[in-house]
């Protein structure tokens, strides 16, 4: 018997959350099959999942290698799905350029904060690591992006962050872009002093402060 | 009394005319002799032993710091990106499957550019400073190693998925740490600290600490102790979700990130097991200056309740832009306010 758009779209919500790659594949070929618009099988299945996973995250029952498990799961069906979607991306979508600044390679929180914030919907350009400061102002400025995200691990790049806004105030284009920073040695003492206009303590958080900061 | 043995009176509770205190000053050592904390620094012995008195003599503090981190990572053949003066980090992951983790060897230890120039560093400082002031060995832990042949978001997928693979690795890594450790402790080495932010609460959770990183923590620390080795563990991260659970790795001095009262833990830990930390690496010894470094040591201190049993340490590695003047004061506060310790005025409240 078939089953309903609904009970498809919350097994691929728990097929997430409970971190199984084949599950979530399986039924989004499933769910694909019984001809139901892939774009909400996604937004409305395995995203719904992966936030689920978020809130599981912020409430410390999981931890990394489960967000990463639950983010593998997810893909895993995105994969079957996405060539099936027909809708075009929304015209109000954000764009964040992201990256790990220059002299640092350790991308781990950044790689999760461009999931969270991806899930969340925003259009993620990211950079990698070891990005030269004027990377990020130049892709900025080609997409017309509307949050530049900083991450550093260590306290000799830390001052790469202020090198960037730095860069956007010669430019004169300061305004023109949202800046917020994040990391281990990163505060909001920190943020503040080099003028950033927001810090995140982790992946979760960073979808609060950006829905905040470009409301 | 001397460093060495104000260090093991603390570590047994016994009376002290100073709390210690430990700067972690290795990656700040080289400027002292004109040289960066980078790759050469790595193969040269005698700029690793000679920086290692040279920043001593400067900051005064109660141990000479030595980073093994990097021999032991180059040992076991990680891929580095090595920056131009600072710790160096994963560039990419040498074992991506279980046939290639099965395939790793413990090395030679002797045949190791690397670790020989390393042990060949730990003679010449004992050699040139006696032992009045013990040599402690700061090396990353098994996890951190881990991370680097795996990278880090493999590690997480398999510490789930493939937990026997993860147990085969962390043995590899425990042996090779053990026969380093075994030379070093021949040329005078005394403390181990280990720093293993990769086995902690801030990637994994508490559970996973339980089954994975107490165990193997444990082994490693046993082995280093049979050794003669004081130990200090430090899993980084906000550590109260698994305090409970850090006595049982058995390491002697438990090293706390700046997310962890200092105070608290002494107090949780008090004729058990010895405490470090309490300083913030960030907002105090890199935003700050040595004013700001006197004041919060002042105001850490004061807020112990005991003397002993006690280290004053930075909540975690520090790099290499880090004021000596910074450490200096460091030191400085901690011998000046010591006296400080247990002289609170206890209310209904506190």
């Amino acid at each position: 018997m078939s089953k309903t758009k609904e009970e498809l779209l919350e097994e691929l919500s728990d097929a997430v959350v409970d971190m199984d790659e084949e599950l979530a594949a399986s039924t989004a070929k499933e769910y694909i099959d019984e001809g139901y618009d892939a774009y909400d099988g996604i937004s409305e299945g395995l995203v719904d999942g992966m936030n689920k996973a978020g809130e599981l995250f912020e409430e410390e029952e999981y931890f990394i290698p489960e967000l990463l498990l639950c983010s593998d799961a997810m893909n895993s069906g995105i994969e079957v799905l996405s060539p099936h979607i027909e809708r075009s991306r929304s015209k109000d979508e954000k764009i964040v350029v992201i990256g790990v600044v220059q002299g640092d390679t350790h991308d781990i929180g950044k790689n999760l904060v461009a999931l969270m914030l991806e899930v969340a919907g925003y259009k993620i350009v990211d950079l990698g690591k070891d990005v030269p400061p004027q990377a990020f102002v130049d892709k900025a400025k080609e997409l017309n992006a509307d949050i530049i995200a900083l991450s550093t691990l260590m306290t000799t790049t830390m001052p790469r962050m202020k090198e960037v806004i730095d860069i956007l105030k010669k430019e004169n284009i300061r305004e023109n872009f949202k800046v917020i920073v994040g990391g281990g040695p990163i505060s909001q003492k920190f943020a503040d002093e080099i003028g950033a206009d927001g810090y995140s303590v982790n992946a979760t958080a960073s979808v609060r402060l950006a829905q905040r900061i470009v409301s | 009394m001397t460093s060495k043995d104000r260090i093991i009176n603390a570590m047994k509770f016994k009376k002290v005319d100073y709390i210690p205190v430990m700067c972690k000053k290795r990656a700040v050592a080289p400027q002292t002799i004109g040289r960066k904390y980078d790759r050469e620094f790595q193969l040269d012995p005698e700029a690793m032993a000679k920086s290692a008195i040279e920043i001593w003599k400067i900051v005064k503090d109660d141990a000479f710091c030595l980073g093994a981190g990097p021999a032991i990572q180059m040992g076991l053949g990680c891929d580095l990106n090595w920056p131009e003066d600072d710790h160096p980090s994963l560039k990419n992951p040498v074992i991506t499957t279980k046939e290639e983790a099965l395939k790793l060897e413990v090395p030679d230890i002797y045949s190791n550019e690397y670790m020989s120039a390393f042990i060949e560093a730990v003679r010449l400082l004992y050699k040139w400073a006696g032992d009045e002031v013990p040599i402690k060995i700061a090396s990353y832990g098994i996890f951190n190693i881990l991370s680097r042949l795996l990278g880090v978001e493999r590690m997480m997928q398999w510490i789930i998925k493939d937990r026997e693979t993860i147990q085969l690795l962390c043995d590899k890594i425990n042996e090779t740490m053990l026969k380093f450790a075994k030379e070093m402790r021949k040329e005078g080495a005394l403390i181990y600290e280990i720093g293993d932010a990769m086995s902690g609460p801030a990637l994994i959770s508490p559970q996973i600490f339980k089954e994975l990183s107490v165990p193997n923590h444990k082994a490693q620390i046993d082995g280093f102790k049979e050794m003669g080795y004081l130990t200090m563990l430090h899993v980084c991260g906000g550590e109260y979700p698994v305090i409970d659970q850090l006595q049982y790795t058995n390491a002697d001095f438990l090293w706390f990130s700046e997310l962890v009262d200092l105070s608290v833990a002494q107090k949780i830990f008090y004729k058990r097991f010895a405490v470090c930390g309490g300083v913030h690496p960030v907002d105090t010894l890199f935003v700050g200056g040595p004013e700001d470094v006197d004041r919060d040591i002042k105001e850490l201190i004061s807020g112990l309740k005991h003397k002993s049993g006690v280290i004053i340490m930075p909540g975690c590695g520090l790099s290499s832009n880090i004021s000596i003047e910074n450490l200096k004061a460091m030191a400085q506060a901690t011998q000046k306010y010591s006296e400080l310790a247990g002289k609170k005025v206890l209310t209904i409240n506190n």
